[in-house]
């Protein structure tokens, strides 16, 4: 992404760095539609590909990495068409979600094999610093088979790396992977990106992108919901309002207390008898919802969040 | 090429699966040491299994269950990537995974199949270097299971790329196909690999192998069963490539 500001907007005007740009991208198969008219430009530096499961993520960048075709839309990476060159993977390392590995391998052979592939000129020293740069050196002799999920996925990541490409993208990368190996993985993400790489990262887990991604691509549902700076993203999502459903022994007076109170935004009865609150105050809309209850005379049986899943939020974004 | 050509055997010669390949092409053997000690005609009686046992279904298991895995595999583990995320051009993948998958084919196939013939032809230990009688039959023998896992490999291959029920559907093309309707529609010899392998040793395996299979009532000659095994080698391997270059993968 080379703009600053988050934008909702869907047409993106191509600019002279973009290492990656999507045009009008969409995929479906059969009736059900994964990716439908995705824009965005992708530049240098670290790119948060974020949204819940089911988003459309992998299938998009399965079409920037040249793994699927697009059903309509055009795919670029550094100028060329993100399929049908394979020589384009010469600068492209591209880390997919699926934690396969060869398992009658080693460590290093699985590196190695990587190298091979791109017939490096001095495969033992590239195979060396690869590993070295995920931590691996005291296990790469053994077989991928005695690996733990995280050991795995950073021997995937030291295969991806180890032809040096400018371009990185990176499905899911932290699945698997505890929180030490976690800060590691940002701390070699933020070095690489120093160089001036072009990374994109995957995730549906938020607080993962917040803290690693300079810039933030929001999928929902297929489509592009948000895309631009992370704050300003992060604003979008801190304004939304919460929910709230509150049930009591008498609904009808709780309500009515509830109307006029300075941290609800409003009230709403709804069919199965609960009532649903929206806030943009959390904290002073639980005292209220205490207060008032009090004063009605009612006693609070449950007082539940509505939205809390990513889904939501996201969805929020979408619909605003 | 080099490079997939050895991650190939090394994921195909896995100890389960090399064991049920070895004991499929040695069945062949031990049930001509069978007939030999065990019936008078064994000779005749042996060249029958060469037809029914091991080119009708030893030959077509072997190869389907190396061939369906060697691009089969790949996808349904989904490590397919691995390879195709990598600047080799893909028509490199298709001939080195079609190469790992004849030699690992043929190596358990020729060399059970000339112990066959040796049981079958050879009178005794003296005339083992009789040309005519045993070392021909011998070389037919082998050229005709060379045919057929070249065919077959290429069919196979295919077949486990865009299917993952693709050793079933090897298993229901050799029954049914090779089978059943060749046996019924004489025209299907021409489109039937069991036939181009028999065929093959028929016409090079001098007299001893002239009968074999009943094929000795067609006029197919070894050019036309030759230029047929290749026509379905070159046709299904460019099949395979089209796929895998086309294919979404996984």
């Amino acid at each position: 992404m080379t703009t600053d500001e988050a934008s909702m907007d869907n047409n993106v005007e191509p600019s002279s760095d973009a290492t990656i740009v999507v045009d009008n991208v969409s995929k479906w198969f059969g009736n059900v539609v994964a990716v439908n008219e995705v824009s965005l430009e992708i530049g240098p530096g670290i790119t948060g590909l974020l949204g819940p499961n089911g988003a459309g993520k992998t299938t998009l960048l399965h079409m920037m990495t040249g793994l699927s075709a697009t059903s309509r839309g055009t795919i670029t990476v550094l100028g060329q068409p993100a399929r049908g060159d394979t020589q384009l993977y010469r600068q492209i390392g591209v880390m997919t979600e699926h934690q396969a590995v060869y398992d009658f391998y080693t460590g290093r052979e699985f590196v190695e094999f990587s190298a091979r592939m791109h017939k490096l000129s001095n495969i033992p020293e590239a195979v060396d610093k690869a590993i070295e740069s995920v931590n691996l050196v005291d296990a790469q002799d053994r077989r991928l088979s005695t690996y733990s999920r995280g050991m795995r996925q950073r021997m995937r990541l030291a295969a991806t790396l180890v032809h040096d490409p400018p371009v990185l993208v990176l499905d899911e990368p932290l699945n698997g992977t505890d929180p030490r190996q976690r800060l590691e993985f940002h701390d070699l993400a933020r070095r690489l990106a120093a160089e001036g790489r072009t990374i994109v990262v995957s995730s549906h887990i938020l607080e993962e992108v917040e803290t690693l991604a300079d810039n933030v691509v929001l999928m929902v549902s297929g489509k592009l919901a948000a895309s631009g700076d992370f704050h300003s993203i992060r604003e979008l999502l801190d304004d939304r309002p919460y929910r709230i459903r509150v049930t009591s022994t008498n609904q009808r007076a709780l309500a009515g207390g509830l109307i006029g109170s300075e941290a609800v935004t409003s009230v709403t009865m709804e069919d199965d008898g609960s009532i649903l609150l929206l806030t943009h105050d959390l904290p002073a809309l639980q005292m209220q919802i205490a207060t008032a209850a009090r004063d009605a005379g009612a006693v609070l049986q449950t007082v539940e969040p509505q939205d809390e899943s990513l889904e939501s939020v996201f969805t929020y974004i979408v619909e605003r | 090429m080099l490079t997939v050509f050895s991650l190939t055997l090394r994921q195909l010669t896995g100890v389960r699966r090399q064991v049920i390949l070895l004991l499929f092409a040695a069945a062949p053997v031990g049930m001509a040491i069978l007939v030999r000690y065990l019936t008078d005609d064994y000779t005749n009686q042996i060249t029958g299994l060469f037809d029914l046992l091991l080119v009708a279904a030893v030959l077509p298991l072997v190869v389907a269950i190396l061939a369906t895995t060697a691009l089969g595999d790949d996808v349904e583990d989904r490590t397919l990537s691995f390879i195709m995320l990598r600047p080799v051009a893909r028509w490199q993948i298709v001939a080195a995974k079609y190469l790992a998958v004849v030699i690992l084919g043929m190596a358990p196939l020729l060399v059970f199949g000339a112990v066959m013939a040796g049981v079958a032809f050879a009178q005794d230990a003296g005339s083992i270097g009789n040309y005519e009688d045993v070392i021909r039959p011998i070389l037919g023998v082998l050229a005709g299971l060379a045919v057929g896992v070249l065919a077959y490999s290429a069919v196979f291959m295919w077949l486990g790329l865009i299917s993952s029920q693709a050793l079933g559907l090897a298993i229901v093309y050799v029954v049914v196909w090779e089978g059943f309707a060749a046996g019924i529609f004489d025209g299907i010899r021409y489109l039937s690999i069991r036939s181009y392998s028999l065929i093959t040793m028929s016409e090079t395996g001098g007299e001893a192998l002239a009968g074999i299979g009943a094929v000795g009532q067609t006029e197919i000659g070894l050019e036309v069963v030759l230029a047929g095994a290749a026509t379905v080698m070159i046709v299904f391997l460019g099949l395979t490539l089209i796929q895998l270059r086309n294919m979404d993968v996984p």
